[in-house]
């Protein structure tokens, strides 16, 4: 899996919680002990604040509550992909935004948010690494949390781009756990092609997309032939073909349009040598592989 | 300060790996022994291992003999050989000629005359003298005809579950 590391920097203030407001006893106890480092004491005090009427409706108790509980995730939690500080901080600062008429706390909160949608897209991406047969919904939920948490501030921003990165990200991890050791279900090879199809409803040119997409239908009809053993049946080995070659005819149309976007890959080239040849027509197999050794002797592709 | 770790950021050429089977072969391999195991050969031919020789395609000896090999048909253990030149080609109960030796047919028979030998031939058309079975593709479909009066002249009664399964017998 080839990953480039795409760095940006988000600066984060400290946010200055001491704006002390004389109808808020608790909240304002509950900044200071923040400021002196006190978290669980202030988490305390907070949840104190947020059960008086007058504090919880106020805007500065909020932005207090989701500063207190980020600073605990962040010290305690950031490991913790499911960490229930982190949800709370989300929910505080958000609900913070809401009562804040004035625009007061805006930057800051918004700084928060962004802070916290960041760690859910960071936690993502390290989930799809780690990704295994039984939990490739880890992930999702991570992403998921990652553009609701965004969408919070930027509420018309367009994921289209991340959303293809990420959906052929889980698509090729996948394949990999099933092509790395678990060979004996094939199911895992639809479920990548799901994440592809997704892709593709993005970016329907994506080259990286249609070409796995071709590949994997392939790759699903040769799982099956190579299940054919002495005592597979007759009329079992008709099925097999008819199964086999249903999976190869949808896999031709994909590998078509990724050579069509890249036509001098030879992985494209090759794939169309295969798929044609599994389909029988060798006609075209060969006009596939005449094609491979023209280029190759042309040196545009190397062996 | 936050890193935001990227996914695919650029363009990025992550593709999976083709298997690299041949399909063909796999298919070719399975229906040889079918053909070995489901017809009967003369007394004469049952003797010693029962001898698949493979003409023109590597890929399918391999094959043959990565699954097939050592498998017994009757009392017979199934021996693979890859016949290089067709001077060399020992008596055997099959033979199979692929595709793109189809025009060296004529001097496959010369060596078959009066053996026991089934001859399997892929060759499209109508005319294909001499071969027991050949292969067809038929909508895509690797499917075999099977020609009785020739397996009779070879002394080899095809057994019924292919003559079922046979696209014309």
């Amino acid at each position: 899996m080839r990953k480039s590391i795409h760095i940006m920097l988000l600066i984060l203030c400290l946010p200055v919680l001491l704006a002390a407001q004389t109808s808020l006893p608790h909240t304002n106890k509950a900044a200071r002990l923040y400021h002196n480092g006190d978290l669980f004491v202030a988490r305390n005090e907070i949840e104190y604040a947020i059960l008086s009427d007058v504090e919880n409706d106020h805007a500065y108790t909020w932005y207090v509550r989701g500063f207190i509980y980020k600073e605990i995730y962040k010290k305690i939690e950031k490991q913790s992909k499911l960490s229930e500080n982190r949800e709370i901080a989300v929910e505080s600062i958000k609900k913070s935004l809401q009562l804040d008429r004035t625009g007061k706390y805006l930057e800051n909160n918004q700084k928060g948010i962004e802070y916290l949608a960041t760690t859910y897209y960071n936690d993502a991406v390290l989930l799809v690494e780690s990704v295994t047969e039984d939990d490739y919904g880890r992930p999702l939920i991570s992403y998921d949390n990652y553009k609701s948490t965004t969408r919070i501030i930027q509420p018309f921003e367009d994921f289209s781009r991340s959303d293809l990165e990420f959906y052929r990200m889980m698509a090729s991890a996948i394949e990999e756990i099933y092509l790395f050791g678990a060979q004996e279900n094939p199911d895992l090879l639809a479920v990548a092609q799901d994440f592809y199809a997704q892709a593709l409803r993005i970016k329907q040119d994506d080259y990286t997309s249609n070409y796995n997409m071709a590949i994997n239908y392939y790759n699903r009809g040769v799982f099956l032939i190579k299940g054919i053993g002495y005592k597979t049946e007759i009329f079992e080995l008709m099925l097999i073909q008819d199964e086999c070659l249903k999976l190869f005819k949808e896999s031709l149309p994909f590998m078509t349009k990724a050579h069509q976007l890249r036509p001098e890959r030879k992985e494209t080239l090759y794939g169309l040598m295969a798929i044609n040849r599994a389909l029988n027509d060798y006609e075209k197999s060969d006009f596939y592989l005449g094609k491979i050794e023209r280029l190759i002797k042309e040196g545009v592709i190397k062996e | 300060m936050m890193a935001l770790l990227g996914f695919l950021s650029n363009d990025v050429e992550s593709t999976q790996q083709l298997d690299d089977a041949d399909t063909e072969a796999l298919f070719k391999a399975k229906y040889l022994y079918e053909f070995a195991v489901t017809s009967d050969w003369p007394r004469e031919s049952k003797t010693g291992p029962f001898i698949v020789a493979i003409y023109g395609s590597s890929n399918l000896f391999l094959e043959m003999s990565d699954r097939y090999a050592t498998k017994p048909v009757g009392s017979q253990k199934m021996e693979i050989i890859q016949v290089l030149n067709l001077e060399d080609l020992p008596p055997c109960q099959m033979l199979y000629m692929s595709r793109r030796t189809a025009k060296e047919l004529p001097l496959v028979l010369k060596h078959l005359q009066g053996k026991n030998t089934m001859l399997v031939t892929h060759i499209e058309g109508p005319a294909k003298p001499g071969a027991t079975i050949n292969f067809v593709i038929q909508e895509s479909k690797i499917c075999f005809e099977v020609n009785l009066k020739e397996a009779r002249k070879r002394k080899i009664v095809i057994g019924s579950k292919l003559i079922q399964w046979a696209i014309k017998s």
